[in-house]
């Protein structure tokens, strides 16, 4: 047992940098590092005011990469961690050992519970101290933010059982068990179990899945991980990698920021991976996303692509996605720190043939004070093997219908929307109870018919109106019919979509639309099938 | 082609108002000339999009290193 089992101290500075220092990181030599700063600040902003440090805390993701690399090395490492616990008041020994003493659920207990703002575990390390940490979010400010991708996290603490933190585990990298690739992924793992019921692997075993890749490199010390290792590990733990190749001018007119919305959404973990400037690529885990009620930015994709209006004679309507409405992402960046900001920028006119945005978060310039920009390349989503459906797949077909849209919408002056997400089935069968659907007959039959288990959503309005909601079976493929379910949220839109469907003239025009992947005429005749069947 | 000020988010409408949405009427003269030109469009983008799919060989080589 340790000289003392527990320390309680007054959150500052100091406090902070004496409980994470070791033997071989000192407390005036940590102060300055950039990810101590951030930790101080997250903290501060959460108002904590006290701390508990845990001096011989046991972490399953330390004592791996202890077995793998650092039992091995010539200085002694200490093989235990410290925890340190956060609260958002203030702690006398007295009360903290009245809650441990005390039988569960009693008061001391209860409010040790209500002011749990969470845990870091300081790692026994020259560098990386930083080990797992799990902390409280920031507040959601009237739903602007969105933490989508977090799960609920237990601690126990001498027999006190802390409220359960909802977060999303994050660490540094040590880059030699786990470069900054294989803790973005080691964060992802914590979600997608919560989501699929798959395995939490530590560090090392991402980094030895990861080098099962043809690499000749050596795997540890981990400097860094190729895209193609990062394909490998995510396929060793059941999942296979979605991946958008930004930079590429074949995904010119994907729309980034909505796509990356449509995984976020559910709660699925999408790593970003970037550019940084004057540093190079770096992967960050993304966690979620601020919406604002505005727009952030007036187009969604890059390079001038968008349509140019010729020879028409109506207004052009605005159909938006609701990545236009989002101005910054949340992320767990081992350089920077947990639920950290990136955010959006559009692309300067001049940057014609690049990708519409860029990102700002913490990072600077080498020898400057100035923010690096941070450019997309690639996009993983590591998705559950029966997401067969991806995002591009789904907004071939919001596209096949946008001259329909376009057409009946021309009279129309404010902006409607498409908000495309993934959603499991159980979810979706939620949002259909609150739904507002006055149609009792469409309501029974759309929650008492099976749904594939995982749904991909694209819903239209004006206004929060819903006018349309289209349903694809997410666990089909691009070249069936994924397209499973319209529901004609309004009347008036219905009546006026079947006018124009009934008019030959115009039919002939719709007919004209043209993919690889769609059939234009089967998509018409679904989408009357649907109306006819729920307005009668 | 009118900009809109989209610098604000309307409120939500209520319940009443909705049936206030006007949607474009079939028989207006010029409707198929314009569902050509959006038809012609939309083809455009769905050309691109259909090539959207795989990485190059560059992307997968590259290194996640800071």
């Amino acid at each position: 047992m340790p000289d003392q089992p527990f320390i309680i101290r007054k959150f500052a500075r100091r406090s902070l940098c004496s409980a994470l220092s070791n033997d071989y990181a000192k407390e005036s030599e940590i102060s300055s590092r950039g990810i101590v700063k951030y930790l101080y600040r997250y903290l501060n902003d959460l108002k904590c005011l006290s701390l508990v440090v845990e001096p011989d805390y046991t972490d399953r993701d330390f004592l791996d990469d202890f077995a793998e690399y650092y039992v091995r090395c010539y200085p002694p490492y200490n093989r235990h961690c410290k925890r340190i616990h956060f609260f958002k008041t203030q702690i006398s020994r007295k009360l903290f050992l009245r809650a441990i003493r005390a039988k569960r659920g009693s008061r001391d207990e209860n409010y040790l519970n209500r002011n749990y703002l969470g845990f870091v575990v300081a790692r026994p390390l020259p560098q990386a101290i930083i080990g797992r940490t799990v902390l409280k979010t920031y507040g959601r400010d009237r739903g602007r933010r969105n933490y989508t991708c977090l799960k609920p996290y237990d601690a126990n603490l001498f027999g006190v059982k802390c409220k359960k933190v909802d977060s999303l585990a994050f660490q540094e990298q040590d880059t030699v068990v786990a470069a900054c690739a294989t803790v973005a992924l080691w964060s992802c793992f914590q979600k997608t179990a919560e989501l699929f019921g798959t395995p939490t692997p530590t560090p090392r075993e991402i980094t030895n899945a990861a080098n099962q890749a043809i690499y000749l490199g050596r795997p540890i010390p981990s400097h860094g991980l190729l895209a193609l290792q990062m394909c490998r590990a995510i396929r060793q733990f059941g999942f296979e990698p979605e991946l958008i190749d930004v930079r590429d001018k074949r995904y010119r007119d994907v729309p980034l920021i909505s796509l990356l919305y449509g995984y976020l959404k559910m709660g699925l973990p999408v790593i970003l991976g970037v550019d940084i400037e004057g540093h190079g690529g770096h992967a960050i885990t993304l966690t979620g996303f601020s919406l604002r009620d505005q727009l952030a930015r007036d187009r969604e994709i890059g390079n001038g692509n968008e349509p140019k209006l010729q020879g028409a004679t109506q207004t052009r309507p605005t159909i938006l996605l609701m990545g236009s409405h989002i101005d910054r992402l949340f992320g767990h960046d081992d350089q920077v720190g947990p639920f950290a900001r990136l955010d959006i920028h559009s692309q300067p006119g001049d940057n014609a043939n690049r990708w519409a945005v860029y990102f700002e978060s913490d990072w600077k310039k080498p020898k400057s004070d100035s923010r690096s920009r941070l450019d997309p390349f690639l996009a993983i989503v590591p998705v559950y093997h029966k997401i067969r459906l991806n995002f591009v797949e789904v907004y071939r077909w919001i596209t096949a219908l946008r001259p329909a849209l376009e057409y009946l919408l021309s009279k129309i002056e404010e902006p409607s929307e498409w908000d495309i997400h993934l959603i499991r089935s159980n979810d979706l069968k939620g949002l259909f109870k609150v739904s507002g659907l006055t149609n009792a007959h469409l309501l029974d039959s759309l929650l008492l018919r099976p749904h594939p288990r995982f749904v991909w959503r694209a819903v239209l309005s004006i206004h929060g109106t819903k006018l349309l909601e289209l349903l694809f079976d997410a666990t089909g493929f691009a070249r069936s019919f994924p397209l499973y379910e319209a529901i004609w949220h309004h009347r008036g839109f219905a009546w006026a979509f079947r006018t124009m469907l009934d008019n030959p003239p115009l039919m002939k025009r719709l007919e004209g639309v043209m993919s690889k992947r769609i059939e234009a005429g089967r998509l018409w005749s679904f989408l009357r099938k649907t109306i006819e069947k729920q307005l009668g | 082609m009118g900009k809109k000020d989209s610098s604000a988010r309307p409120p939500v409408r209520r319940s009443g108002e909705v049936s206030r949405i006007k949607f474009r009427r079939a028989n207006d003269p010029q409707a198929e000339q314009d569902l050509e030109v959006f038809v012609s469009e939309a083809n455009s983008t769905l050309a691109s999009l259909d090539e959207a799919e795989g990485v190059s060989q560059e992307t997968l080589q590259f290194e996640f290193n800071i």
